[in-house]
């Protein structure tokens, strides 16, 4: 039980490292955020100093003139108290934009991993499973290069351009059609989800080769294993073989790759999102990014490494209940 | 009573053959030893028996593999459906303990899973039942049940998982054990163990065996009788006796001296030369190159036949009855 | 004598090099894949010389954006106009010395700050290696886009106008997940003999650990370089597509942008050939590089390569 405890503590210990980092790049960076923000309100908006400081001490979420590590106490308790500051440019508590668009996000990103990382599994095992046609598999790998050749944001486009604007195929455009009203009935919940279809796919597409090439590795090799062998000696047959012996054991190796998949997704986020109008982190992190509203982008990389964090220790976690090779003495 | 018989085996990797024209049989009740070095085709044979030869091997067409299990008519193994293979033939007849020591079991399944996929996939689903017998059967490997069916294989030592993997070959009653080198890779005592195990329960259940392997020792103590197998082909086949007293094949007497015995004061003997590539097979008897007593213009041209010199000793050598004369000698010794 | 040494080395080097392309030839996607990427760092070594035309002055007015393939002034409007009335071909050519050099740069700096941490963590060990191994967890927590587009965002335009700055934003954790792999590698290579026959022989640390260990895994760092590279593409055009880099309009990302901003290719069918040419200029770079990575695995030991992966999480090929 003992590295359970350790994992959380280096868990912590990079968390506060990252945050740590967002305060380093607002005050301490050059191009110095916050003289600029306090000059601005000074000569473009004729504020007094003092005033200045205090409404950009609002929306950086601690005050801003205090001796370095001061602040940087202050920064962390209004953090914890889920204080993140005011955006500039929608005038809104951080906050409460995160808790806003961070669902449309969710809703992207999980359903991009499970789909991706079913698909990917799905076409590694069929692969490796036939790897003695060599041109169906040569042509399958072939093609699974040529997606993970595309940008996730160019395949976007594409989509965007073609599937969506130019044949109206699937809707391409924001969450929900316009005239839907939002709630838990099935009208709402099926707009959203056919809206879904074109980003879920293009991060899909680009993401689940990556995990189809892992999975035709590691089941290449189970194939080879003498247990394979021995379990086709005991008369058991191919679908069982293929399920409970290929499958568990080419999938729990590449089962920590799933942290690295989510940051790759909360990162694509951004473009997908910019792409396709949905409400989520993504596109409005893009839209801060533009205008430089450091307090909301700060909010969005805070909830983006939170999510990583514990995106990881869930992984680490649910790892050893699920390879009994694990076992933690 | 004969319960199999091996007719012409050939075995092709792709395009290469590593099994050439074997032939023999196997009576009930029997222990047979097949001997070689790795790479001779003794575990090939094994395969193809239960026809578990990887996706590239074949047999040849004209092989035949005939089961007679309790009747006096052969089924032939090579030319059943996979499917009747997989479901009567595999466990039900003939099963195989692997290599304890490799990694012969799923490493996230439990031991009691093993057995009970095993039951289920040949129509037995009474969970109970299954349990009780494997519990039996480890016993009978002097187990604790208890402990080993709830546990996963990593938890369990070399010579455990080698028990266990000879209690999983009991458990559908089986009449012919296959057993692929299962005493290498344990150490000396488990394999005096692991022995005795196999010899009590050949003796409660009725078995026949097959036991596969490169230890010597471990064919002089157990088997009945010996096939000595040498680029896929027999080189010499005979009882217990035969070959330990009076080997007639030069890679026999090789393969006996290369191991020191207790007394022997004369340099245990190195044949020169070494494995054959199966691709580039030599013409004529495929030992001749390493053999010290090949005899130009006969060897290196014909290949020897498997002739019979008493009712159990055959024997494929031009130049045999030179061996018989001078024994280890002919190594220079 | 030195010189027959310093010859023996660089014959050795010659044989590993011949042995690549003959391996090369036999994989023939692999080596079309290579051609293609001799044929970018051609037009980009050829922009960069400035031997190529001068780029016209823009030109504006709905006759001369996006205008429609052509053949005047030879090859140059071929793929017609961008958004600035200037010829398309031109401009993605005189964009691509300075994608190169950039991804270069920051696959570069992934791969030898991966290496020199991983190697001295893992080879020193002790309180070094516990300093380095907390920084490399730190980094391995922080996303490297995410960081990207903020930093580039935060920092001033002095600043990010510069290449070297570019790469090392888009390079600022990549390198922890190699210096891992790199670290657990080295501690199972420690206790080889080799090394110990080293030591005896005298050879300092930094011999053996910049000598030996790392010619040992040359192959996969080799691999690493190239995956790098795919990597920091896909973050610069990236940034750029998002409107975060100064707006000049050769970099590729930035046509993209415009192809699919208001007014861009997208609504006018004039801007097709626009949209097409900014994709496949990507994409082609990609799959050549993508390719090349298959390829060195294949030719270099597989074996080597799962033994390093299979003590750190698998990465992906490229972020696609």
């Amino acid at each position: 039980m003992k590295w359970i405890y350790k994992r959380i503590i280096n868990s912590v210990v990079a968390w506060v490292a990252a945050i740590s980092i967002a305060f380093i790049m607002v005050k301490v960076m050059p191009g110095n955020i916050i003289n600029v923000l306090i000059i601005n309100y000074v000569v473009n908006y004729h504020v007094p100093y003092q005033q200045a400081v205090q409404m950009v001490t609002a929306l950086v979420g601690y005050p801003v003139n205090q001796p370095l590590w001061q602040a940087y106490i202050s920064y962390i308790t209004n953090l914890l108290h889920g204080n993140f500051g005011r955006s500039i440019n929608y005038d809104t508590p951080v906050s409460v934009l995160v808790a806003n668009t961070l669902p449309w996000t969710l809703l992207l990103v999980v359903l991009s991993l499970l789909v991706s990382v079913g698909l990917g599994i799905f076409v590694g095992l069929a692969m490796a499973y036939y790897r003695n046609k060599a041109h169906l598999v040569n042509g399958v790998k072939l093609g699974l290069s040529v997606l993970n050749a595309f940008p996730n944001f160019v395949l976007g486009v594409i989509f965007f351009y073609y599937i969506g604007y130019t044949y109206h195929l699937l809707p391409y455009e924001g969450a929900y059609s316009p005239g839907v009203v939002p709630g838990l009935n099935l009208n709402f919940i099926g707009s959203v989800l056919s809206h879904y279809i074109l980003p879920v796919l293009t991060m899909s597409l680009t993401l689940f080769p990556g995990w189809a090439f892992s999975t035709m590795g590691t089941a290449t090799s189970v194939l080879k294993d003498d247990y394979v062998t021995a379990a086709k000696a005991r008369g058991l047959p191919s679908r069982r073989i293929l399920f409970s012996y290929v499958a568990k054991n080419s999938i729990l190796p590449i089962y920590t790759s799933i942290p690295i998949s989510l940051a790759f997704l909360l990162a694509g986020a951004v473009w997908i999102e910019s792409i396709f109008e949905l409400p989520g982190m993504g596109y409005y992190l893009s839209v801060a990014l533009g205008v430089r509203d450091y307090p909301l982008i700060m909010g969005y990389y805070f909830v983006i490494i939170t999510a990583l964090i514990l995106g990881n220790l869930f992984t680490d976690f649910t790892y050893s209940l699920v390879d009994p090779r694990a076992k933690v003495e | 009573m004969k319960l199999l018989e091996v007719q012409e085996l050939e075995v092709f990797y792709g395009r290469v053959k590593v099994v050439s024209g074997v032939s023999f049989s196997v009576e009930k009740g029997e222990i047979l030893g097949i001997a070689g070095e790795s790479g001779s085709g003794k575990s090939t044979i094994a395969n193809a028996l239960l026809r578990i030869l990887p996706e590239s091997a074949y047999i040849g067409e004209k092989s035949k593999v005939l089961y007679y299990g309790n009747s006096d008519v052969g089924e032939d193994l090579t030319k059943l459906p996979l499917p009747v293979v997989e479901k009567e033939v595999r466990w039900k007849e003939i099963s195989m303990v692997f290599q304890g020591a490799l990694n012969s079991l799923n490493p996230t399944l439990r031991i009691r899973d093993h057995f009970v996929e095993t039951a289920k996939a040949h129509g037995l689903k009474d969970k109970d039942e299954i349990m009780s017998r494997a519990s039996k059967l480890l016993e009978m490997v002097r187990l604790d049940p208890k402990r080993v069916l709830s546990s996963y294989p990593g938890e369990l030592s070399g010579g455990m998982k080698q028990r266990v993997l000879i209690a999983l070959s009991l458990l559908l009653n089986p009449k012919l054990v296959i057993l692929d080198e299962p005493t290498t890779a344990l150490d000396v005592i488990t394999q005096r163990e692991i022995l005795e195990i196999l010899r009590k329960i050949k003796a409660d259940l009725n078995l026949t065996y097959i036991i596969i392997t490169h230890d010597i020792a471990l064919l002089a103590d157990f088997v009945d009788r010996v096939i000595v197998l040498y680029a896929g082909r027999i080189a010499e086949e005979g009882s217990i006796l035969d070959i330990f007293s009076k080997p007639l094949h030069p890679y026999t007497v090789g393969l006996l001296s290369s191991v020191p015995k207790i007394g022997q004061f004369s340099e245990p003997v190195v044949i020169p030369g070494s494995s054959p590539d199966y691709r580039r097979l030599p013409p004529g008897c495929k030992f001749h190159p390493r053999c010290p007593i090949a005899i130009g213009g006969i060897c290196d041209k014909q290949e020897p036949y498997l002739n019979s010199v008493n009712s159990s000793h055959m024997i494929a050598c031009h130049n045999y009855k030179l061996v018989e004369e001078k024994g280890v000698e002919i190594y220079g010794r | 004598m030195a010189s027959s040494a310093i010859s023996r080395r660089v014959r050795s080097s010659l044989n590993s090099v011949s042995s690549i392309l003959k391996a090369l030839r036999r994989n023939r996607i692999a080596f079309a894949g290579f051609i293609i990427l001799l044929i970018y760092v051609g037009i980009a070594v050829v922009a960069a010389a400035h031997l190529l035309p001068k780029i016209p002055p823009p030109r504006v007015g709905y006759s001369n954006i996006y205008a429609p393939p052509s053949l005047n002034d030879f090859p140059w409007y071929l793929l017609g106009t961008d958004y600035t009335g200037r010829p398309l071909l031109l401009i993605l050519f005189y964009g691509t010395p300075s994608i190169l050099l950039v991804a270069f740069i920051a696959a570069l700096i992934t791969v030898v700050v991966g290496l020199v941490l991983g190697l001295i963590s893992g080879y020193i060990g002790g309180n070094v290696d516990v300093l380095i191994s907390t920084i490399i967890d730190i980094a391995l927590t922080l996303p490297t886009y995410v960081l990207a587009l903020i930093l580039v965002v935060v920092l001033p335009i002095s600043l990010t106008n510069d290449p070297l700055v570019l790469a090392g934003i888009l390079s600022v954790t990549s390198w922890a997940g190699l210096a891992r792999a790199i670290r657990s590698q080295v501690l199972s290579l420690k206790r080889r003999e080799f090394i110990d026959v080293a030591k005896t022989i005298g050879f300092s640390n930094f011999r053996i650990m910049f000598g030996d260990l790392a010619r040992f895994m040359a192959p996969y760092i080799f691999i690493n370089l190239l995956v790098g590279m795919i990597g920091a593409l896909y973050g610069y055009v990236g940034l750029a597509f998002l409107g975060l880099l100064p707006l000049s309009s050769e970099n590729w990302g930035v046509q993209l942008n415009e192809a699919v901003s208001a007014g861009g290719a997208i609504y006018t069918s004039r801007g097709v050939a626009s949209l097409w040419s900014s994709i496949v200029i990507i994409v082609l770079l990609q799959l050549s590089l993508i390719s090349l990575t298959s390829a060195t695995d294949e030719i270099f030991n597989p074996a080597l390569r799962r033994a390093v992966e299979e003590e750190s999480p698998m990465e992906e090929v490229s972020p696609g």
